[in-house]
């Protein structure tokens, strides 16, 4: 008596005998790898970020002390939550407790050097240009077809101050805001009704326009003369040449961290 | 409280995230979602501006009574969105635009007291009243699911408007993962990069081309792209912060902006920001147009000026709106086999000079002034090219922008980005590097940020 059947076995003998290595095991063995190297990295990235999240957020919290002026500390209660005085006392501590003010100004200051070419790179690079004395504008490059370059001084204050012909307007406010403006003329024509041409130095304190008129080029890119002056420089020569005269600009807006070392010497 | 304040991603946040983590349970995430977003928008201001959350319950008895009567009386469901619709543009106009009212009304409220965020509140209530009028999604029954969606604070500030259809599954069943939370967290940080490094240098270009009483030509050009510039990555830094905020709470929804294409002329260039209440505004005028092109048109110049309004209800803002969508309209009536005919390189300068003269409208509150740019534009009236204090800060400022250029140049991006990619597949140390570095890179503008803001604060 036969307890056992017979199993048909030849469907297997004639398959085809399996590779050792065949390429879709391959491609999932890679892909996997792959995503196993991208999750790895992908922990570090929010490991290390999240650390450097935690690691700010303590700094500041732990530089927080709700006694720190001497006084009784923000208290808590019901009304103050709900009229908005509790959570601006804990906004104006965390801020007032920040530490080490000056350094963070300080570093952020360095931190905006590496937002382009700096103050100290570019002095040096024009340095012995503007220490040059400017160049006086000729006839014929007033009236030619080439490019003259002027600078002007331009300091945006709150409030204008005249003073006397001859005297040194410094202009001055809180708020102000420097503009040392670099004019690229096209052409620039002597002014010879211009008062402050004979020698002294030209500083005005209005928003007139300056003393130079400009008309149109034939060639515009041909050549730009660089002639750059400070407003230190802007002497009898500067004026023969067309130099233009510090104009204090109240209306402007713009950035303090614009000005530049011969703003602040005009400004002084 | 807005995203780039220290308090905010360096407190709120990072306790928010952290007590998320204390269950896995979609309602404890939602309760504490609900709570840190109060003390967002309420944060330093009367609680008594939580009010507006109360809104929240007329969108959720309007949205009940749109989904009964969607099927059964189309009409009484279309009157019910229009109420709808009016109570959000009162909450709007009360909340967002309150300077509109004069200064003696009651219904002026100082500006210190007001919530944060009530433009974007109110399209997101309009819009799931909407999407249940629609089918996009049902009527919520479950009020804490709709006051998390409604109230969250990854919503809140130039997010995406997020429609309910998409969200809703996610209120109801989600996980925070480490790919999220690394997402997230590189979102996050490259938004404020955007918002606290980007943005402000390009204000100060800006400010030096454009904000000087001698107008020149290069300062006319300059100043006016940076200013474009300067609101781009403003808002998109917003949009991503946005981004990554919700994928640290565990959502994940489109993004609010594309790259700045001008393959649909000057229409696709307008979409490629605001993408999702643009589309929101487009969904709703198709009700009325049904399909005929010159109302779909009509319904762009419409549409336009809404969203120019929403931003900000001025003339200024109305003029642009108008004109915006006066080009838009007519380019919609071109067909489409005609617009892939115009060559590539028309469409980027017709895009770029067009979009420079409209959108550069913004900046101006008077025509006197936006006709002495103009002219200024086109050399005529200028004395000079080029003034010192706008060279100086592009000098200042090279490297940033030459970085943003690669950022928003969609050819350069493309190709470094390619690059990038290539590293990474060719080596196991390719990707170690490329992925090492751009943590290292990503935790440098994380820092720099908190100095920024912090050197802010204490100047």
């Amino acid at each position: 008596m036969e307890k056992y059947t017979d199993v048909d076995l030849s469907g297997y003998r004639e398959a085809e005998e399996m590779p050792e290595e065949c390429p879709e095991s391959e491609e999932a063995l890679e892909e996997i790898s792959e995503r196993s190297e991208n999750e790895k990295f992908t922990f570090i990235n929010a490991v290390i970020l999240g650390v450097v999240v935690l690691a700010c957020a303590a700094y500041f919290i732990s530089m927080t002390s709700s006694k720190r002026y001497g006084d009784e500390g923000n208290k808590f209660s019901v009304e103050r939550l709900t009229n908005g005085k509790y959570t601006a006392e804990i906004s104006k501590r965390y801020y007032s407790s920040i530490a080490y003010p000056e350094g963070i100004k300080n570093l952020a200051e360095k931190l905006r050097l590496f937002y382009g070419l700096t103050e100290e790179e570019r002095e040096t690079d024009l340095t012995p240009e503007e220490t040059k004395p400017a160049e006086p504008v000729t006839v014929s490059e007033t009236t030619g077809a080439q490019g003259g370059h002027q600078e002007k001084e331009v300091t945006t204050a709150a409030d204008d101050d005249k003073k006397e012909d001859g005297e040194k307007t410094k202009a001055s406010s809180t708020t102000a805001e420097k503009y040392s403006t670099y004019f690229y003329h096209t052409t620039t024509l002597p002014d010879d009704s211009d008062e402050d041409s004979e020698g002294e130095e030209t500083t005005t304190t209005n928003n007139d326009k300056p003393n130079v008129s400009a008309t149109t080029t034939e060639k515009q890119t041909e050549r730009v003369t660089k002639a750059a002056t400070d407003s230190s420089e802007q002497s009898g020569e500067s004026s023969e040449s067309g130099g233009e005269p510090v104009v204090s600009d109240s209306g402007a807006g713009g950035d303090s961290s614009s000005s530049s070392p011969d703003q602040q010497a005009a400004g002084q | 409280m807005v995203y780039t304040e220290l308090l905010f991603f360096l407190g709120v946040l990072p306790v928010s995230v952290l007590l998320s983590f204390l269950d896995r349970s979609a309602e404890y995430k939602n309760l504490i979602l609900i709570i840190t977003s109060a003390a967002f928008i309420s944060w330093g201001k009367p609680m008594w501006c939580l009010l507006f959350f109360l809104t929240t319950v007329s969108e959720y008895l309007i949205g009940l009574g749109i989904g009964a009567l969607r099927d059964k009386s189309r009409p009484a469901a279309g009157l019910l969105l229009f109420v709808d619709l009016a109570v959000n543009i009162a909450v709007f106009l009360l909340l967002a635009q309150s300077t509109l009212f004069s200064e003696g009304s009651i219904f002026r409220i100082k500006e210190a007291y007001i919530p944060i965020g009530a433009a974007w509140y109110t399209a997101k209530g309009f819009s799931y009243s909407f999407d249940v009028f629609t089918g996009r999604c049902k009527a919520e029954k479950n009020i804490f699911c709709l006051l998390t969606y409604m109230v969250s604070y990854h919503f809140i500030m130039a997010g995406p408007v997020a429609r309910y259809g998409d969200i809703e599954p996610q209120l109801r069943r989600r996980a925070i993962t480490g790919k999220k939370l690394s997402d997230g967290l590189d979102r996050f940080i490259i938004g404020l990069g955007k918002a606290v490094i980007l943005a402000p240098c390009f204000g100060k270009i800006m400010t030096a081309g454009l904000e000087h009483n001698d107008m020149t030509l290069a300062g006319s050009w300059i100043g006016m792209l940076a200013f474009l510039a300067q609101c781009w990555f403003g808002f998109t830094g917003l949009c991503d912060m946005a981004k990554g905020l919700g994928l640290l709470n565990g959502f994940e929804y489109e993004d609010n902006y594309r790259d700045l294409s001008t393959g649909n002329m000057l229409g696709g260039f307008v979409r490629s920001a605001n993408t999702s209440f643009i589309k929101l505004t487009e969904d709703f005028f198709r009700l009325f147009t049904r399909g005929n092109a010159f109302f779909g048109a009509v319904c762009s110049l419409i549409g336009c000026v809404c969203v120019a309004l929403w931003y900000n209800v001025s003339k200024t803002y109305a003029a642009v709106g108008i004109a915006l969508g006066t080009v838009l309209m007519i380019e919609r009536l071109i067909p489409e086999e005609g617009k892939k005919r115009i060559p590539q390189l028309f469409k980027i300068v017709y895009v770029f000079l067009l979009g420079l003269l409209i959108l550069g409208g913004l900046r101006f509150t008077t025509v006197n002034g936006y006709k002495e740019w103009l002219f200024s534009l086109f050399g005529s009236g200028n004395e000079y090219i080029l003034t010192k204090a706008l060279k100086q800060v592009l000098l200042e400022n090279m490297f940033l922008v030459i970085l943003s250029f690669c950022y928003v140049c969609v050819p350069v991006k493309k190709l470094i980005s390619g690059l990038v990619r290539k590293i990474e597949q060719g080596s196991v140390q390719g990707l170690a590097v490329m992925r090492i570095g751009r943590t290292v890179l990503t935790a440098c503008v994380l820092l720099m940020c908190v100095i920024e803001l912090a050197a802010q604060r204490v100047a």
